[in-house]
């Protein structure tokens, strides 16, 4: 029998009282794809950074090729040839790809190299795995994709053997990740083990060869890959079954124009949206698709926050209808005050409304209740409304942030990544939120950068490119391929 | 808890420094009790000191709730006290019950300018308001000594201080917490400012105002992206921090001395950030923790007297350490993760 190359055995973790893992056991052969799969804040990211030597166990014991291991730093787990790729890259932006990789060998026998000879050397392991790179640009002009090689190539000429990836699929766009997969099944025929922390079951199902399932801080179960189904390893990350979505029963209201953007050109230091035209309808869900940066944010800036934007630079007409209910793309930066109590937050820009405030002072026992009651009607837990935000999980952070934005039935919503980082049981809920209001009567503007989930929810998808809205697909016309490619170049 | 507990340690450990002084810490302690409580000229003089510290407290506390850092207190408190001598000196008609009124309420829109400047900055310059109030500590100085000097001296006095103010201004007669305290500096302005402390509570728990501010201090893009004008309400902390700053006027110009002589304040402003520290940024709290370091400080005075290694500078010491012991709560978690390992 084969030794596994990577071994947890009854490994736990700690945070203050939080198990972040707790009895942890799996083995990873060598040689293979494995995915670690579960909803956010299920310890998979823990398990892999007690690996990585980044945090230590307080009990049990990981083996490598059978050797008991216990890395006191991510050095110590790099000289036994484990490399890991962060979901936020490691990188000098500045500097050339080269000089990211050479940093990290400082101290190494390569590192003794004259310069022409490790570029020389990169260069031939980056063509012996079949790595696109130009090793002498600048890191902040390459795309994100590019990044993500630098990061991998990195790893690979530190000779590491176990790979490990945090969400590397997060940030990349469609074909950017079938470049990626393409990469990865090339390392594991060279030999190489690949560990993946993902929660997108598609991705699981077509790259990987075994699957480890966390839930809650445990391992729920281990599976090889061909003897499972996506639909197997949500129940098992969730614990119950998902509801399948069910087809709309209203219809979209072309008479009534909710939320107009007319001829919209705007700036903001570097980024600029030109000549947005589009119109949202009562009882529809418009999607915006594109890679993040493409000017979506300018987008939501021109209707919430015309002053942020670059002065005079506004042209067009924004305008819409009723009132308007928005969750932001980044809620921990624009949503939430995430040091205070929950209730705070609920009232948080509508803490001047007659429910919560009379004249100059708030009224303290109906923002305690109300907050209560919708902690309650939307179960986000615990139900304490007392709690401080960030003790809250992220979907339980997005559920309020959600409560909030749809609790007064505005007449237009705002919904920007309205999913991410969110759990699979927190993200059913929302698609559900948004399907009510829509069939409520409210437009929807929904920007994402999942396709999934704009397939699922969109009566129309537009695809936004470098600031322009290049294609535009109604819902007969969904179709991955065609999406993927223009947001990735606009065609 | 943690905080009384860490005021404690930090306290311990700097009376354990006297050692290498040769005093023996226990003594050293009995001497700062019986100085700072000891008769009720002791206690009246400790109070004395905790008074404009509340109010510098509650200043320091106010900008930190709205994300701002008032380094400035000193500055403001100064241009208050000097603007409540000068209304005081230069208006000696004003009648009784109005004069005090009218000096405080120049006092305290001076005191709310200085602060409002830094704060103006802050919001439309993106000047950074640590920097900015220091310089106006400078300049507050700078104005206050040319004033005091020119402008109106004292002209019976060699001292650098301004000339006696209209005993119109005094309210000594009325005043309950003075006759308590013969022969010291206290007065009633200790009860304006345990009242100003309830307010500021209220205002910022129960008012829609209090909550934009504190929305502002805890995430300002939230707070925009809210409709939350962040301008609006870092002008309006800063203002409030310098007005209450500028309270010091009534305890040291209208409740005691009558005039602003200059170097009166050992560094209020800036024990005042101690003081919002250790209370947490609590108005209530503030009283207490201001009644704490009031009480180091008058204690500390009678060192030079009673030892011979040891003078009063200790007192700074002593601040230094109950800060430290305060801000490192670092410990506490490191100490919970160690019994739990152990069990």
């Amino acid at each position: 029998m084969t030794v596994p190359a990577v071994e947890f055995k009854g490994v736990s973790k700690y945070f203050g009282e939080v198990r972040a893992n707790s009895d942890i056991s799996f083995s990873v052969l060598p040689g293979t794809i494995h995915a670690i799969v579960g909803e956010n804040g299920a310890g998979k990211s823990t398990a892999m950074k007690i690996l990585f030597g980044m945090y230590r166990a307080d009990s049990g014991d990981i083996l490598v090729h059978g050797k008991p291991v216990s890395f006191r730093s991510p050095i110590e787990a790099m000289t036994s040839r484990i490399g890991m790729v962060h979901q936020h890259f490691m990188l000098a932006e500045p500097f050339s790809a080269l000089d990211n990789i050479l940093l990290q060998q400082k101290g190494s026998a390569f590192s003794l190299l004259p310069r022409k000879e490790q570029k020389k050397r990169l260069t031939e392991i980056a063509e012996h795995y079949g790595f696109v790179l130009d090793l002498e640009a600048n890191v902040e002009d390459l795309s994100v994709g590019e990044q993500q090689r630098v990061e991998i190539l990195k790893i690979l000429s530190q000779d590491s053997e176990i790979l490990i990836l945090d969400e590397p699929t997060a940030v990349l766009t469609p074909q950017e990740v079938q470049d990626l997969f393409r990469n990865l099944r090339h390392l594991r025929d060279e030999g190489k083990t690949i560990l993946i922390i993902t929660h997108k079951l598609k991705e699981v199902m077509s790259l990987t060869d075994s699957v480890t399932v966390f839930r809650a801080g445990r391992v729920v179960g281990q599976k090889k890959t061909a003897e499972t189904s996506a639909d197997d390893l949500a129940e098992m990350m969730v614990g119950r079954r998902l509801q399948k979505a069910q087809e709309r029963e209203t219809k979209v209201d072309p008479n009534q124009v909710l939320l107009r953007f007319d001829n919209v050109s705007a700036k903001m230091g570097n980024h600029a949206i030109h000549e947005i035209q589009l119109h949202v309808h009562s009882k529809e869900i418009v999607g915006i698709a594109g890679v993040e940066g493409n000017g979506q944010d300018l987008i939501i800036r021109s209707l919430l926050d015309a002053t942020s934007l670059d002065r005079n630079s506004l042209t067009g007409q924004v305008s819409h209808e009723g009132t308007l209910g928005a969750f932001p793309e980044d809620r921990l930066r624009l949503g939430v005050l995430p040091a205070r109590p929950v209730y705070e937050n609920f009232i948080l820009g509508q803490h001047k409304s007659p429910l919560f405030s009379r004249g100059l002072f708030l009224k303290g026992k109906e923002v305690i209740s109300k907050t209560q009651e919708i902690m309650n009607t939307y179960d986000i837990r615990p139900h304490n409304p007392l709690l401080s935000f960030e003790k809250l999980s992220g979907g339980n952070q997005q559920k309020l942030v959600v409560a909030r934005a749809l609790s007064q039935k505005p007449q237009v919503v705002i919904a920007a990544q309205p999913t991410r980082g969110v759990d699979i049981g927190a993200i059913e809920f929302i698609h559900n939120q948004l399907r009510t209001a829509r069939d409520e009567g409210a437009g929807v503007l929904l920007i994402s950068s999942e396709l999934d989930e704009l397939m699922a929810l969109s009566d129309r998808i537009v695809v936004i490119y470098k600031g322009r809205l290049v294609a535009e697909f109604t819902r007969s016309q969904f179709d991955e391929v065609a999406l993927g490619k223009a947001m990735g170049c606009g065609k | 808890m943690r905080r009384l507990l860490g005021f404690v340690i930090g306290l311990v450990v700097a009376l354990l420094l006297t050692l290498f002084a040769g005093e023996n810490p226990w003594h050293i302690f009995l001497i700062l009790t019986k100085s700072a409580f000891g008769s009720m000229y002791d206690l009246g003089l400790t109070l004395s000191y905790t008074t404009p510290l509340i109010f510098c407290g509650l200043s320091v506390a106010i900008a930190f709730h709205a994300g701002l850092f008032n380094i400035g207190a000193e500055g403001q408190l100064t241009m208050a006290v000097v603007t409540a001598a000068a209304v005081g000196v230069l208006f000696p008609e004003v009648p009784f019950p109005l004069a005090p009124l009218v000096g405080f309420s120049a006092a305290l829109l001076v005191g709310a300018f200085w602060g409002w400047i830094a704060g103006w900055l802050r919001a439309y310059r993106g000047s950074h308001e640590v920097i900015i109030t220091i310089m106006l500590n400078f300049i507050a100085a700078g104005l206050a000594s040319w004033f005091t000097l020119k402008v109106i001296p004292n002209p019976h006095s060699q001292n650098p201080e301004t000339a006696l103010v209209s005993a119109n201004y005094m309210f000594k007669d009325y005043d309950l917490i003075a006759r308590l305290f013969p022969d010291t500096p206290a007065n009633a302005s200790l009860g304006f400012a345990i009242v100003f402390a309830l307010l500021m509570w209220i205002f910022l728990w129960k008012t829609t105002w209090g909550f934009e501010l504190r929305a502002v201090g805890s995430n300002p893009e939230a707070a925009h992206r809210a409709g939350i004008s962040e301008k609006k309400m870092q002008m309006l902390a800063m203002a409030l921090a310098g007005a209450l700053a500028g309270c010091v006027a009534l305890s040291e110009v209208l409740g005691s001395a009558g005039q602003y002589r200059m170097g009166f304040s050992p560094d209020y402003g800036f024990i005042g950030i101690a003081v919002a520290l250790l209370a947490n940024n609590n108005p209530l709290g503030i009283i207490a923790a201001a009644f704490l370091m009031g009480a180091l400080h008058k204690g500390a005075s009678d060192l030079d007297l009673e030892t011979s290694t040891i003078t009063r500078d200790f007192s700074r010491i002593i601040q230094a350490l109950i800060i430290l012991g305060v801000a490192a709560q670092g410990y506490w978690e490191w100490m919970k993760k160690k019994k739990r390992r152990k069990n």
